[in-house]
This record gives structure tokens, sequence and C-alpha cells, in this order.
């Protein structure tokens, strides 16, 4: 949703953003040449801290804690980047990650489906456990990664927000007013 | 290393240019005062915020070099200590405007209930000074920045004739503000100096909702554009960037001479002369300044013969509870960014319905990230399971969360406080910050209320609530409301200043930020930061032109 801002509060900066924003090419535009946007470039994007295997492992398992469905899955949405970069950040975060991926039968990226779905299952009904902290820290990165990512925020949950409004109206639902 | 004093001597010289320091400068510079600044930082600039970056293009910003301001202070640049099992986080920013680049926002004024409830209920000391003493400050300054809300007048929450338009509320806000009438207790409109029309100069809110990065266009009341630079056009203020202030100085005869500080960057030390210092450095700087401003006259700290300065640190007490409101699970999404925080508040209730409560003073409410005024969903961390059933229960669920969030008024402690003398050094030589605070009897048995009355609201809207620890009461220092380490009162054995800020015992020093405080009250604290720093300059100017300053 985009709104012509008054034109007293107009800066020469917001007007540009104003034109950007509403300019039909800018998603093209912005796929060719603008960087800033993890789904539209994860392709190019070099991991820092997770090998080929231990990215591999990051997709299968945030696309099973958010699949895709009609809208973009976790892998799509560039939840895989996201994870090996808090990881790269903390490196307690990144022996955890190592050590939970250890606690995987082995050939867990072969599995049929329904089969890895058991093994996260299984953990997620014993949070105390090694696998279930594992399972935790998979889930919230897999959350954290999804939720601020553009196909999350925008396809997934509806959310069009930090634009330029003229007004800002409120709860427009009619059973809730008054 | 050779010490760099100027020769010249200032009318004023302000350490801090947040909200305390930016407003004392801007009312003594209009005065005809020449007033030097030490900011500890340098000027934020807005055309670099990131208001208008979303979540998913930071990382490869951040990879392209970008950064966005760095407004918070780094612990490993200037640390403090903390005792083993009393965490605080302390907030700082340093530069110019300080804190208020950031800031909450919301206005509130205190009332007579918070400047006397120690004269009803015997604990500590009560405030100077009266509502009426203060009501002419807060209606000029709600006047000058701009104070949105709603035209409700309560004992607790007085009213403003001044207040700007208040935004309409969002979806869940509607229906929590239901509920909790439906138990009788008023939610009214949030009070925020945010501007919901163009004010004297200053551009419009354009419902961003990005306010926590800094406002791109100054819709909201900042130090730096609302005070500063109005300051700087009358030709008689001087900021000095990157100034670290050390220690105020004092003279033969015990007056305050000057400040001693250090250049952030060369680490070399300089002094300043001034007839009247004012310390304005946040609640927890300025006390540590003070502290390690010894003397022969004041071996304990200046004007610290009654040992107050540092004790009775409060901070509030801060709770969360999470839920989703039936109505709105599953409901289109709204854009409900609005003016950032919440759009309703919940003023003190606790008095009104006579029964005698287990603790002393009382709680307001707030409501801060409700449904799609949220960039993430964080709350699905709380949610059961995973796979496509869960990712469906996350999107139903995203508009229809709502947060309550009671803030409490924690009492002052001789023992909760800051001290200096068991600290290491830091870069500059300085002692550093020793905060010893923890929470005590009354302010579990007020957040067991607070918790009550959050949960019954919920419950009044019928909402799913999402699992909570009772028993958690926070860490402190969150809320980002420290006060009272200097603290005003009538006695000046049992307070460090008088009802204009000035201290009893050094006549030309003021201390006009949180630290002034008697108490903490329930409410956010800058609107009457903003208050007392322009009744206590308007003090400090004629105390000075009859020259008893």
């Amino acid at each position: 949703m985009i709104c012509e801002a008054p034109m007293n509060s107009t800066t020469r900066r917001e007007a540009l953003i104003l034109i950007a924003s509403a300019s039909p090419l800018r998603a093209q535009h912005s796929h060719q040449h603008d960087a800033t946007d993890a789904a539209s470039s994860s392709e190019s994007y070099r991991p820092k801290t997770l090998s080929p295997d231990e990215m591999k492992l990051a997709m299968i398992l945030s696309d099973l804690i958010i699949p895709a469905t009609d809208t973009p899955g976790a892998s799509d949405a560039g939840v895989p980047e996201f994870i090996d970069r808090r990881l790269t950040a903390s490196e307690s975060l990144t022996r955890s990650f190592r050590h939970g991926a250890a606690l995987l039968p082995a050939g867990f990226a072969t599995l049929p489906v329904k089969d890895q779905v058991a093994v996260l299952t299984e953990w997620d009904a014993h949070p105390e456990s090694a696998g279930g902290r594992f399972f935790r820290l998979m889930k919230d990165l897999t959350i954290d990664g999804y939720y601020s990512s553009r196909a999350g925020l925008t396809q997934e949950l509806g959310w069009h927000g930090n634009t330029f409004l003229a007004e800002f109206k409120g709860c427009t639902h009619p059973e809730h007013q008054g | 290393m050779q010490i760099q004093r100027s020769s010249e001597t200032h009318d004023v010289v302000i350490i801090g240019t947040g909200a305390a320091g930016g407003m004392a400068a801007w009312n003594l510079t209009r005065q005809g005062m020449n007033v030097l600044m030490l900011d500890a930082g340098t000027r934020f600039d807005r055309a670099k915020f990131w208001s208008h970056v979303k979540p998913w293009e930071a990382p490869r910003r951040l990879d392209a070099g970008q950064a966005p301001p760095r407004f918070y202070v780094d612990v490993k640049e200037q640390p403090y200590l903390t005792l083993p099992g009393q965490p605080f986080d302390l907030i700082r920013v340093w530069g110019r405007g300080g804190k208020t680049n950031v800031w909450g926002r919301v206005a509130l004024r205190y009332s007579d209930m918070d400047f006397t409830g120690a004269s009803r209920d015997g604990w500590e000391i009560p405030w100077p000074f009266r509502y009426k003493d203060i009501a002419p400050y807060y209606d000029r300054v709600d006047q000058l920045i701009g104070v949105c809300g709603g035209d409700d007048n309560l004992d607790s929450l007085p009213g403003s004739r001044y207040h700007l338009p208040p935004p309409p509320p969002r979806c869940g806000e509607r229906l929590i503000q239901r509920a909790a009438k439906s138990i009788g207790i008023p939610v009214v409109a949030g009070r925020r100096a945010v501007l919901t029309r163009p004010h004297n100069g200053h551009a419009a809110c354009h419902y961003c909702g990005a306010c926590g990065k800094g406002c791109d266009v100054g819709a909201f009341f900042n130090s730096s554009d609302y005070l500063l630079e109005p300051a700087f056009q009358t030709g008689r203020l001087k900021i000095v960037d990157n100034a670290v202030a050390g220690r105020v100085l004092n003279d033969a005869e015990g007056r305050a001479s000057g400040v001693q500080y250090f250049d952030r960057n060369t680490r070399e030390e300089r002094r300043v002369n001034a007839r009247v210092v004012i310390v304005a450095a946040s609640c927890i700087d300025s006390t540590r300044i003070l502290l390690n401003s010894k003397s022969r006259q004041y071996p304990n700290g200046i004007g610290n013969s009654s040992d107050v300065i540092g004790r009775y640190l409060t901070e509030q007490v801060r709770l969360h509870m999470y839920g989703f409101v039936p109505e709105l699970i599953g409901a289109p999404v709204q854009n409900e960014d609005g003016i950032g925080g919440e759009h309703v508040y919940l003023p003190r209730f606790n008095h009104r319905d006579g029964k005698k409560r287990d603790y002393l003073r009382g709680f307001g409410m707030q409501f801060w990230g409700f449904g799609a005024s949220n960039a993430d969903a964080g709350f699905a961390k709380m949610l059961p399971g995973f796979g496509a059933e869960f990712k469906a229960n996350v999107k139903k669920r995203y508009p229809a969360l709502v947060a309550l969030h009671p803030y409490g008024e924690v009492l002052p402690y001789a023992d909760n406080r800051v001290t200096v003398e068991k600290s290491p050094v830091d870069q500059y030589g300085l002692p550093i910050a020793r905060i010893e605070y923890r929470y005590r009897e009354n302010e579990r048995k007020m957040a067991k209320e607070m918790y009550e009355t959050a949960a019954s609201i919920l419950h009044a809207a019928k909402a799913e609530i999402l699992p909570y620890d009772a028993a958690s009461l926070g860490i402190p220092g969150q809320a980002i409301h420290e006060h009272s380490t200097c603290r005003m009162g009538d006695d000046p054995k049992r307070s460090a200043l008088n009802g204009f800020c000035q201290s009893h015992e050094v006549k030309n020093l003021f201390v006009v930020d949180g630290a002034a405080f008697t108490t903490a009250s329930e409410k956010n604290p800058t609107l009457t930061i903003l208050a007392l720093a322009w009744r206590s300059s308007d003090y400090l100017a004629g105390e000075m032109k009859a020259g008893r300053l």
C-alpha cells in the first residue's frame, strides 16, 4: 500500500523512495541489480560457516519446519543463508548446531520425508532431550529467518508495513467499532 | 600528558545533550546565556537512518559495508559492573540528542499521586513540589514538542489541553479496550510525542512504524532537532563533540568551577570553566560523574555530604503477557504500523476500588507489539509443532496477537545504588559505575496483581493466552527508566537537590535528568524530565540575573 505523504512533510529523499517504490519496474530492477533481497539472490550467497552438506541439512530441516505450501517454504525464502549468518556471528551457536546435527540418524538427508518428520516429532515431544534442544534451536532459527524474509513477511503473513501513509485509519472492521 | 585548559569562562556548561541537557540549553540560550555543551558522541545523520530498510534488506546491506547509526554505547567501550545474580541492563546513547533519537515517545504527566506518594504511605520522601507547580511547564512542553493524546483527565494521569489528535486504535487495541472496560478498568488514548500533524516546523508522522530505528523526518521529539538546532540559531550555543565528561571541578570555596573531560578518540584530557555546571548525562552516568568528582572539600563526591548521591536507584518492574483475540484469528491483515507504539494506555487504577493492597504504590499498562505492527512473528516460537499445520497456525494468529505490558513503580531503597569505590577504572582512568539493584517484597507483591490484571483483561477478551512465567519479574534496566540517584527533596540531609534541581550544597551545580527524580512512578519519565529541566533552568536564569549564582 503506497500513499503519497503530504508534500509539506516530504523530503527529496522520501520523494525518491516514493517514486522508486511505486514503479512497476521495481521488482524486476531489484532482481537484476539490487543484491539486497536474500530470496532473490540466495544462489549467489557463499556460506561463511556451514559446509555444503550442512547447508543442505539446514535446508531440509527448515523446510520440514516451514514447508512450501501455496507460499514459499523456508529454503526458498533464504532461511539456510539466514542460519549461516547467525552461526557465523556466534561460535557457541555453531557448536550447538554441530552437536545437534551429529544426533541425526545416518543418512537423514536421504530418508523419506515421513521418516524425517518422525525424527523431529520425537524430538519435539521431548524438549529436554539433546535432540529436543536441537529441534528447538532449528525451529527458532527458522522462525526468525522465515518471518523476516520478503516471502515470509509479505506473501505468507500479508505484512505490507514500513511504508509512507498520509493517514492512519486504525481498525476499519465495522464490527469492532464502538 | 598536557592538559588543555580553555581560559574562557562560560555562563553555563552542560554535560549531556539529551532531553534534559537539550531543554536546559534551549531555554538558557533564548534567555541570553552563553552555553557550552559536552556531548560524548557526535551528531546522528537522519539521512543515514535505516527507518526504511526492510528486514530482509539488512543482511546484504551489511555485507556491502553499510551500517545503521551506532546509537548504543558498547559495554566494551564503557563497561559497568553488576553483582552476581543481580543483572541490570544499562542502555546508553552517547551522541547528539542521546536516547531521544530512539526513545519510546510515551509522554505521560505525573500526578500528585506520584509527587506525594511518600506523604501518604510514609515510604521515603515526597517530591519538593506539587502538580500545580509543574503543570504550566507540562503545558509548555506539550505545545513546544507536540504530544498526541486524548481529552481524558484522571487523578492518576492529568489531562492536557494541548494534545494533537490521537491516532485511532488498531483492531486488537479496540478489543482489549472493550474487554478492560467490561471489567471496570479504563483504557484511554495513548499519549506520545509523535506529530500526527505538522507542528512548529517539524514534519508529520508518515506511519511507517520504524521509530525505534530513529525517525528519518524528525516527526517525533528528539533533543537534537527540537531543542539544540533552535538553540544554535541564537548564536549562543557551542557543543564539543566526543567529549566524555570525567569530573565536575570545584574551586577553593567549594563552588563548581568547570568540567574535566576526555576526547573520546584521542583520550586527551581537557578542562572548561563555567559559572554554573548542569549535569544531564542520564541517570547512571550523571551519578558516576558526581561520585568521581572527589576533592578535598568533597571527599564523597561533589555535593554529596548527605551520602544520598548514588542511593535509591529506581527503575520500573515490567512484565509481558501475550494472547490471541478470537475475533482476529484468521482476519485479513491490515497495515497496523500507526505511530509505532501502542495507541492506547491503561492508567494506574488500583486506588479506585478502595480496597487496601498488600503493597505500596501502583502500576499502569502499555500495549506495544499488536498484530501486524510486528515485522516478524516471534510469537510463533511459543506455538506447538512444525510443518504445514504449524505454518497455517502462525498465519492465522498473526493479526490476532495482543501484548500486555504492565509497568510498576519500584520503591526507593537506600541500598539499590550506584557506587564507584570498588570499581576498576575505564580507559580514561576513572572508576566505572557499579550497580547494585534488586527487587524486594513490595515489587513481588505488586507484580502478582500486575499479572492477574493482565490475565483478567485477556480472559475478558476471551483470548488464548500464551504461556508465561508468573515468577519472572524481568531483567531490571530494560524499561530504560533509571532514576533517583541524586534525588530532590526539601531536607538537605535526605536529598541532594532542591525542587529546582539545584544542589543543596553547591549552589552553582544543577542535575536535571532522571537522577533528580524523587521517586520513579509507574510512568515513562521523559515528559517530566523536559518539564523539570525547563522549570529548573528558568530558576537558574532568574538566580543568575539576580546575581546569586
